[in-house]
């Protein structure tokens, strides 16, 4: 919902906080990349740049909180 | 590594049969229950445990799901509204959004290996939201209609210098 409310005009921080809230979505369940994947076709190529960019460190925390748990096994 | 990986390994996550299969794994109403205790569908028993939420297919579960038939959401037919409202404004960035959250995942959901309505919480709440919307923008509507009835049209009115003469 906060995500409609960030999209609805999307400036440079809003485009911002909606792919650090993306992102934060992704860390609780994988699942969460299809809110991040349903902002893309609706806002510009500015903000579409943002949004991955700024989900982009949820994805790597992701990786890096499941990378060496897997390396060990 | 993630969690599937490590204790699923074997099971095949994604697959075009799963949108058709009544058998796939699922949660029922076990995890998400439902308000109705599957009332509106209750044509559809016997069913597994007596459970109606794990008598359907994929492809038929999610459209239920998001129309509220089962009320684990939302009530009865409450996203219509909604659904109407974003099919609209779909070229605006939040109606679009709301849109291409819920193709998305009721497309990826009819393809994955598990069934359950928590997967779309998401869509459903954001229907819910733009059937407020909807409901709110026809209020206006019929109220503007309203008064543009009750105000007299200028036309109608006699000029001044007419009541003047008068």
């Amino acid at each position: 919902m906060l995500t409609v409310a960030l999209v609805h005009r999307p400036t440079s921080r809003r485009a911002l906080v909606a792919g650090l809230l993306g992102g934060a979505g992704v860390l609780v369940r994988l699942g969460g990349i299809l809110g991040i994947a349903a902002i893309l076709p609706s806002v510009g190529w500015r903000a579409r740049w943002l949004v991955v960019a700024a989900s982009l460190v949820g994805v790597v925390a992701l990786g890096r909180s499941s990378g060496p748990r897997s390396a060990t096994r | 590594m993630t969690g599937y990986q490590y204790w699923l390994p074997d099971v095949r996550t994604i697959g075009l049969d799963f949108p058709f299969d009544a058998h796939s794994q699922r949660d029922g109403s076990g995890v998400v229950a439902d308000s109705l205790d599957g009332a509106l569908v209750a044509w559809v028993c016997p069913c597994p445990d007596d459970d109606p939420l794990v008598a359907f297919p994929s492809i038929v579960f999610y459209p239920l799901v998001l129309l509220g038939v089962f009320w684990i959401f939302t009530p009865p037919l409450t996203t219509v509204p909604g659904l109407i409202e974003i099919g609209r404004r779909w070229r605006e960035a939040a109606p679009g959004y709301a849109v291409w959250l819920t193709i998305l995942t009721v497309l990826f959901y009819l393809i994955y290996f598990y069934q359950g309505a928590r997967f779309v919480a998401g869509p459903a709440t954001v229907l819910a939201v733009y059937s407020g919307v909807a409901i709110a923008r026809w209020i206006e509507r019929l109220a503007a209609t309203g008064l543009r009835r009750e105000a007299p049209a200028p036309s109608d009115a006699p000029p001044p210098a007419v009541l003047a003469e008068r």
